[in-house]
Formats: structure tokens, sequence, C-alpha cells
């Protein structure tokens, strides 16, 4: 994967427990200059343990990591000035503004992106001499980003930044991990969110009880699965069109399973787009008309389900 | 050099604005103790004088050279204020006594052959240090007439005197004074513990820890932002209790120096300790 590119990242067999507990259990990977990996898993799967690892804020028991060439070993003060962490609990100067905030912390750093500049792309412009304490949850995560990226990194490390988050707040979040790509950022994020994982990510890496299930492309991922789809069909003239409708269904190619409900109908293809196409032939035909249509896509979710067993839970 | 100055220069600016920011530090490290101090004063400050003093009234049942001769040097004495400034009613004096108004009643002789001069105090009070040195001056106001009558002169007379270990006379004002100093100094450090406790519970130690800051340089500026904390509290103190309630602030101020860079860095060590 991305041959072509400088690995700023390996983690090659790493493993840490907590007494009798495995968190980490031998996860090897590499991340390239410029993509946008996230390692995704349910709620103890052992992501945040392994982000904390490549952070240097916990000891491997076993593994290494070589981080922009560099190990934590021998040189931890020059790997911090290259990195912009966000931890997963937001933890800020509450009683200081947003830009003071930044400021304090720019000024831990040698290089710095201008403060402005940081306040535009986290969108707090407007609210740079607001008090921490008086920020939105949305707001609060979004200065912690904000604050990862003061020396401007060549790698950011986002954990769960979207987690507690209402969908306008974690649509904001989205924006700026897109702008981070846009600047050629390397960015590793966790997550639990799937429908995240897919749209933000260049590769996904889906971790289980402490191992990696699978890490590839959210595309590959999902084209890993089979290729069946479901199709919905509504019919406007009730359910004897729709009966009819799957009589047609049942009598076409590729198709592997029919449901009805009422005037809606549902088509299992591994060959949609043959199946729509017969479907439609008969209600132009018949001039039957369709109230809707839609194919549902296999989602990350659906590749955990088909790679783990376990049902997905949020 | 100038990049570490640099940091410090804003590591001090945040942990300054972090304390004066925060209500809790105004409230418990300023307002408090000058409060405690203001009350201390005016409950335990006020009773206290250098001398001893009671009031008294002079029943004279009937004025004559002897009565008269006694009244004046009663007068005369310093220590004892004269209720009305003029001899009242036995029945007049003994209710006020009753009520605890007059420290004792005095009446004096009926007649110059008369030879009893009369101390009434409560009965309550009979055990209390005024009441024995009501009694000591008068037995000795007494004698001195009675030698001045016989045209005597005494040949032994002992003079007392009291020498202060401090070196100057120690009020009570005084020990609430360097008391709600020392007070201060502690609750101020206490405060900076609570503060890094919480730093350590939301994250932010371990966040800082993630950048490449100098801890060093974090520490040394909170407990500069401490030093200035305390030093306000003693100035506010010193001056209130001086200018309000002329406290003697009789401190050696090297020692004071001392307590209070000890006082203020064992604190703050008691902070990093427990929130390290």
């Amino acid at each position: 994967m991305n041959s072509g590119q400088a690995m700023v990242l390996q983690v090659d067999r790493l493993r840490k427990s907590f007494g009798s507990v495995v968190a980490v259990d031998g996860i090897s990977f590499d991340v390239a200059q410029g993509e946008v990996f996230t390692i995704i898993g349910p709620n103890g799967a052992g992501k945040t343990t392994t982000l904390e690892m490549i952070e240097g804020m916990q000891k491997p028991d076993d593994g290494t990591i070589t981080i922009l060439g560099d190990s934590w070993s021998s040189r931890a003060r020059s790997i911090k000035m290259r990195i912009g962490v966000q931890p997963q609990s937001s933890a800020l100067f509450d009683l200081l503004t947003v830009e003071e905030n930044l400021d304090v912390f720019a000024s831990f750093y040698e290089r710095q992106r201008p403060v402005e500049e940081i306040m535009r792309l986290i969108n707090l412009t407007d609210h740079r001499d607001k008090r921490v304490k008086t920020l939105s949850g949305g707001q609060k995560q979004r200065l912690a980003i904000g604050l990862a990226m003061v020396n401007d990194p060549e790698i950011i490390f986002l954990d769960e930044p979207t987690t507690g988050l209402d969908p306008q707040a974690r649509r904001n979040i989205w924006d700026i991990v897109l702008k981070l790509k846009e600047l050629g950022k390397t960015t590793i994020l966790t997550t639990h969110y799937m429908e995240e994982a897919e749209k933000l990510s260049d590769r996904v890496c889906i971790v289980d009880q402490g191992k990696i299930i699978a890490i590839d492309t959210p595309k590959a991922l999902i084209g890993r699965l089979t290729k069946e789809r479901e199709i919905h069909l509504t019919f406007t003239g009730g359910a004897a069109q729709a009966a009819e409708a799957e009589g047609i269904a049942r009598t076409t190619e590729a198709v592997t399973s029919v449901s009805r409900d009422g005037e809606h109908l549902i088509v299992c293809s591994t060959r949609p787009e043959q199946t729509l196409y017969r479907l439609f032939g008969y209600t132009t035909e018949q001039e039957v008309q369709v109230e809707q249509v839609s194919i549902r896509e296999m989602s990350l979710e659906d590749v955990f389900i088909a790679f783990t067993g376990k049902e997905w839970r949020d | 050099m100038n990049k570490h100055g640099k940091q410090f220069a804003k590591l001090f600016s945040t942990h300054f604005k972090m304390t004066f920011r925060e209500k809790q530090v105004w409230f418990w490290s300023i307002f408090y103790p000058v409060l405690l101090m203001v009350i201390f004063m005016i409950i335990f400050g006020g009773g206290s004088s250098d001398s001893f003093s009671a009031k008294i009234a002079l029943v004279e049942p009937q004025g004559n050279p002897l009565s008269q001769g006694l009244k004046q040097s009663f007068e005369q004495v310093d220590v004892f204020t004269i209720m009305d400034d003029q001899p009242v009613s036995q029945d007049q004096a003994e209710s006020w006594l009753k009520d605890k108004e007059i420290d004792a009643v005095i009446v004096l002789p009926a007649s110059v052959t008369d030879t009893e001069v009369g101390l009434l105090m409560n009965k309550e009070s009979q055990n209390s240090t005024s009441a024995q040195a009501i009694n000591g001056i008068l037995n000795n106001m007494v004698l001195q007439a009675n030698l001045m009558g016989q045209n005597a002169e005494d040949q032994l007379h002992v003079t007392a005197d009291y020498i202060s270990s401090g070196s100057e006379k120690l009020e009570y004002t005084d020990f609430i004074l360097t008391g709600m100093i020392a007070l201060a100094i502690s609750q101020a450090g206490l405060f900076g513990m609570v503060g890094m406790v919480e730093m350590r519970r939301n994250g932010l130690l371990k966040r800082l820890m993630m950048t490449p800051v100098s801890m060093r340089l974090f520490g040394i500026s909170n407990m500069a932002v401490r030093f200035i904390l305390s030093a306000i509290q003693i100035v506010l103190l010193g001056l209130i209790g001086v200018v309000a309630f002329k406290a003697n602030l009789d401190i050696n101020l090297l020692s004071l120096l001392f307590i209070f860079i000890v006082g203020t860095l064992s604190f703050a060590g008691f902070g990093f300790m427990i929130a390290a």
C-alpha cells in the first residue's frame, strides 16, 4: 500500500497488557505521508492504548515504534516537536480564552503555525476571547484539535474527536480533518463510528480485542464482502402491483432472495444493475408507477459484522 | 536562555491568569483570611489594654473631712473610674453592682471617728482578678491613709516592674495578625495544591507531557505565582491589622522572609507530590 510514499509511522508487533488483560496483542501497521489512517473498533478494543503507545505516553511491553524515523527511547523531544496530539479527554486551561490557550501551547514549540490561521481553521475566530469554560462541547473539541496543530506537526493524532458530540458538531470536526488532509498532513484517528471512518479515511484498520481484524481502504474492505446488494422498491399502486413485480423478480437471473411487505418489495441481487433493468422494463411496459427506489450500500458496519461475526454496537 | 525566558513568561502569565481568574482563590485566599482576622480582632482585640482598670461607685453616707480626703485620693487613682463622678446613694450603687455595671462599691466612713471603709463587690466575681486587685488597691490606700494619720512614713516599700520577654509589649491583636499571616500562607499553598490535583484529574498535566514543554519551568512558574499570592496576603493583612486595629507588626523581617519562602515552597511541594 502506498509503496511510492515515505512511511512516517511504522508500528511493529506492538503488545501491551494490564495485569492479566491483554489490551494490545501484536498490532503492526505502517502509515504513509499524507494519509488519513483510522483505527476503528468497539469500546475496549485497544484503540486508545495503541495510540498512547505511539504518542509516547505508555511504554509497550513488546514491539517497536518508529515515528518520523526516530524512536521514543532515543529522541523523545524531537518527536514531540514534530507531532500534534489531541487526547480523548479535552484537557484545556479552562480559565483561559481560546486565543490564550493556543498562545501558551504555541510557546512550547520551536516551529509554529500562526494562531490566527489555526482559529480560522477550527472556526473559532469569533470566540477567540471567550474562556474555555463557557464553550460548548463541540467548540472545546475543536480547540483541542487546534492545540494539536499549533506546531504545524507532520503527524496529528486525534483520539475519538467526535465521541459525545451532536451530528452538526461532528460534521464540523470532519471538515477540519478534511482540511488537514488538504494541507497534506498525516492524520491518525480513532473512532467507533463506522460512518466517520468511511467518510474520512484513506485506510481503515479494524481492531477488536487487541488484534487487527482487517486493514485496507474503506472501499476495498467493503469490496471484499459479497457483491450482493439490497434493492428496495415501493409501488404507488399498492400491494397488488408489488405482488406482480415480486413474481417478475423471482424469475430474474442473479436474484438471491425476494421479500415483500405490502407495497414494499425487497430484492437481493448479486447483479443489481441487471435486476433493476429487468424490473423497470416491466414497470414501463405495464405503466406501473414506482414511488421509491433505493439500493442499500454495504458499509464498514457490514464489514465489521462479516469479519468478526459480531453485532456492531455504537 | 532567551527561549527559556520567553517560555517562562508565557507559563507564568498562564498560571497567573488561572489563579486570579478563579473566584474561589479570591474568596479563600484573600477575602476569607481578612474576614477572619477582622472578626477575631473585633472579638478579642477590644478587651486588651496595657493596664488594669475598674469602674467603681462611691457612697458617702455623711460628708466629713476623712471621707472628703479619701474621695479625693480615689479620684486621683487612675485605675478607678468613678461612676457619675460623684458619690451616689447606697441603693443606687448596689443596683449597679447587681447589674454588673460597676466592679465595686466603696462606702466611705460616715464620720471622722468611723474607721470602716466598706467594699462591696459582686459575689459572682469574687474570685476574679479584678476583685483581688481592687481589694489590694483599697487596702493599700487605707494603709497609706492610716500611716498619714499617724504621721509616720513607711520604711519599706515594694517597687514592682514587669519585664516582657518580647522586644516590645505584645498584645493579642499582634498574635492574631501573625497567626492570620501564617494561615494565609498555608491557605494559598493548599489552594495551589488543589489546582495541581485538578490539572492532573482533568488530564491537563498528561496533555502537557505530550508537548516538549519543560515541566520544571512549569513548576517554577507555578510557584512564582504562589509567591505573589502569599505576598499580597501578607501586605493586605499587615496593612489592615496595623492601620485598622493598631496591631504591632513587630516581626523580624529576615525570619518572616524565611518562613514565607519555606512555607510557600513546602505547601507547593505537597501539591506536586500529590499531583505527581
